[in-house]
C-alpha cells in the first residue's frame, strides 16, 4: 500500500520534485564555482563570501520542498473529496501516516541529492588550509529543517474546514489586537510576541536559525 | 551633531595658523584634545538641561536617571541592576569616582509599559554609563579600540565570526595567529606592530585589492592614488591611500574588544583600574597589568577562544531532539482528528 501511495504522491509532486532536485544539485556547485587557486591570498576571502551569499538558498530550498510535499500529500484527496481514501480498508490514522511517510521519503530523496551535490562540490574545490567543508552537516540540517516545516504544513493542510476557519480567525484577531495595541500605545504587541516565539530557540522553526555555510572554519 | 562639530572646528580655527608649522599628527592630537575638553563641557551642559526639565530623578550609586513619576519604579529597578553590573565591571573605586552624566529615560507623561523588560533597560543604562567611564578614564585604550566602547559581552557567535574573519582576511599574521603564535596575534591586533603597519599586516600583492575597499570621503589626489594603486599596483600610491586609519585591519574592533573583555575578566574587580592606571604604559603593558598575567598568556587565551568557537553547520543534539519532538507532537495533532476534511 505504501508503494501505491508513494507513487500517487510522486505523480502529484514530480514536477516540483524534479525542479527542487535540480536546484539542490545546482546550489552547492554554483556557490563554489568562483573559488580561486589556493595560492591566491584572497582565496579564503572569496570562498567564504560566496559560501555566505549562497547560504540563504539552503533554508529556502528546505521550506519550498516542505511546502510542495505537504500540498502534494493532501491535494489528490482534497480534489476527489477523499473518495479514494474512504474506499481503502485502512483506518484514517494509518492512511495519514502512509501519506506522511510518502512525503518524507521524497524529502529524503531531495536531501540525498543535496548530499551528493555538496560532497562533489566540496571535493572539486581545493580548500585553503584551516578551512573545512561541511557537506554532511549542511545536509542533515537541511533534512531536519525540511522535516519540521513539512510536518507543520502537513498538519495545517489536514485541518478540517472548521478548524482552518478558527486558525484564520485567530490570526486575524491577532492582527487586529496588534493594531489596537499600537493605536492605544500599550507598548506591547501580540503579533510581535508571536513572531518572537516562532523565532525563539525552542520553536519548531529554530532549526532554520543557523549559519548555512558549506565551507567554514 | 555634525553641525556642532563644525562649530567647534570654527572655534578652533584661530589656533590653526600657529599650529600649521607643527607635525600634522601633533596638530591633530591637540585639536582632538581640545575638542574632547569642549565635548565634556557640552555634556555637562546637556546633563544640567536634562536635570532642569525633569519631573523625577532616580539615583543608584553614581547613576542619575531623569524620568517621569510614572516610570520611577521601573527606572529605579533598572538603575539598581545597572549600577551593580557597573561596579562588577569596573570595580567599586572606578565606578564610585566616575562622573556619569544624567541619563534621560522616557518623557514627562510616559507610563510604565505592560511588558517592561528591566534587564534590557538596565543594559541600556549600563552602556550609557560605561561609555562615559571609558571616555573619561580609559581614553588611551579607547583610541586603540577606535572609539568603540566595549559594552556588553562578546557572544560565542561573535567569537566564531572572529575566527572566520581571522582566516578570511589575507593578512600576514592571521593564519599563524589562528595556529597559536602569540606574536602573530599581537601583530594582527595592532599590538607590538612596527611603524610600517601596512607592510607588517599585508603583502604588497594584496594592496591593490585593499585599495579598492577604501571608501568614504577622499580628496582628488587620494582618488588618483587609489586608482593608480588598483590599476598599476604602484607601491607609493598604495601607501598613500592605505593609511592605518583606512586599511582593512587583520582583525576588526570586535577582536580587540574581545581581548579587553578577556583581560578584565581575568583581572577581577580592580582590572579596569589597572588598565587605566599608568598614563605612560603601552597597550600591551596595560592589558597584561589588567589581566594580571603576561601578555603572551592573554593572547594565547584569545586565540584558544577563537579555535574553540563552534562553527559547523551540523545540528546539535539539542536541535535534533527539539526538531524531532516538535515534529512528533505536530504529527500526533494532525492524526488526532477523526473526520475527513
Amino acid at each position: 500500500m505504501f508503494t501505491a501511495i508513494l507513487r500517487s504522491q510522486w505523480r502529484e509532486s514530480r514536477l516540483a520534485m524534479v525542479v527542487l532536485a535540480g536546484i539542490a544539485v545546482a546550489v552547492p556547485l554554483l556557490s563554489l564555482r568562483g573559488a580561486g587557486a589556493v595560492t591566491d591570498p584572497w582565496s579564503s576571502w572569496d570562498l567564504l563570501r560566496a559560501t555566505a551569499q549562497w547560504g540563504a538558498a539552503y533554508p529556502i530550498l528546505a521550506l519550498t520542498a516542505a511546502l510542495a510535499l505537504a500540498v502534494g500529500a493532501w491535494w489528490p484527496d482534497h480534489r476527489t473529496k477523499h473518495v479514494y481514501a474512504l474506499t481503502l480498508p485502512v483506518s484514517r490514522v494509518r492512511y495519514l501516516l502512509l501519506r506522511y511517510a510518502a512525503g518524507l521519503t521524497l524529502l529524503l530523496a531531495i536531501a540525498g541529492v543535496l548530499a551528493v551535490s555538496t560532497f562533489v562540490a566540496a571535493i572539486r574545490v581545493p580548500l585553503p588550509t584551516l578551512l573545512h567543508a561541511y557537506p554532511g552537516g549542511i545536509t542533515v540540517r537541511f533534512f531536519l529543517s525540511g522535516l519540521s516545516a513539512y510536518t507543520i504544513l502537513f498538519a495545517l493542510s489536514g485541518l478540517t474546514p472548521r478548524m482552518a476557519r478558527l486558525v484564520a480567525a485567530a490570526f486575524l484577531l491577532l492582527v487586529l489586537a496588534s493594531i489596537v495595541a499600537d493605536l492605544a500605545s500599550l507598548g506591547w504587541n501580540p503579533l510581535a510576541g508571536v513572531v518572537d516565539a516562532l523565532l525563539s530557540p525552542y520553536s519548531p522553526l529554530a532549526i532554520f536559525r543557523a549559519r548555512w555555510m558549506l565551507i567554514d572554519v | 551633531m555634525c553641525r556642532r562639530r563644525l562649530a567647534l572646528l570654527a572655534l578652533l580655527a584661530p589656533w590653526g595658523g600657529s599650529l600649521a608649522a607643527q607635525e600634522p599628527a601633533t596638530v591633530l592630537q591637540r585639536m582632538e584634545e581640545r575638542l574632547d575638553s569642549m565635548q565634556r563641557v557640552l555634556d555637562a551642559r546637556a546633563s544640567a538641561a536634562v536635570l532642569a526639565s525633569s519631573t523625577d530623578t532616580v539615583v543608584a550609586g553614581g547613576l542619575r536617571i531623569v524620568t517621569s513619576s510614572g516610570l520611577r519604579r521601573m527606572a529605579q529597578a533598572g538603575a539598581n541592576e545597572a549600577w551593580q553590573n557597573l561596579v562588577g565591571q569596573f570595580g567599586p573605586s572606578v565606578a564610585g569616582r566616575a562622573t556619569i552624566p544624567a541619563i534621560q529615560f522616557g518623557t514627562a507623561r510616559a507610563a510604565e509599559p505592560g511588558d517592561a523588560d528591566i534587564r534590557q533597560l538596565a543594559r541600556g543604562f549600563e552602556q550609557a554609563a560605561a561609555q562615559a567611564i571609558w571616555r573619561t578614564q580609559g581614553a588611551e585604550v579607547l583610541n586603540w579600540l577606535r572609539g568603540n566602547v566595549p559594552t556588553g559581552g562578546i557572544s560565542p557567535a561573535e567569537v566564531g565570526d572572529l575566527a572566520a574573519e581571522l582566516l578570511r582576511t589575507p593578512a600576514r599574521p592571521n593564519r599563524a595567529c589562528y595556529a597559536g603564535e602569540t606574536m602573530a596575534c599581537a601583530a594582527a591586533l595592532g599590538i607590538l606592530v612596527g611603524a610600517d603597519t601596512l607592510d607588517a599586516w599585508f603583502e604588497p600583492g594584496t594592496w591593490p585589492r585593499l585599495a579598492g575597499m577604501v571608501y568614504g570621503e577622499l580628496s582628488g589626489l587620494e582618488r588618483v592614488a587609489r586608482e593608480r594603486c588598483m590599476d598599476l599596483g604602484d607601491p607609493s600610491a598604495c601607501r598613500s591611500i592605505l593609511t592605518p586609519a583606512r586599511v582593512l585591519p587583520p582583525v576588526g574592533v570586535i577582536g580587540r574588544q574581545y581581548l579587553v573583555q578577556l583581560a578584565l575578566q581575568s583581572g577581577g574587580a580592580s582590572a579596569f583600574e589597572r588598565l587605566t592606571a599608568d598614563p605612560g604604559a603601552t597597550i600591551e603593558q596595560r592589558l597584561a597589568g589588567a589581566a594580571g598575567v603576561p601578555i603572551d598568556t592573554l593572547l594565547n587565551r584569545w586565540s584558544a577562544g577563537l579555535r574553540a568557537a563552534p562553527r559547523s553547520p551540523a545540528a546539535s543534539y539539542q536541535e535534533l531532539l527539539l526538531g524531532l519532538a516538535w515534529s512528533g507532537l505536530l504529527l500526533a495533532m494532525a492524526l488526532r482528528g477523526s473526520r475527513w476534511r
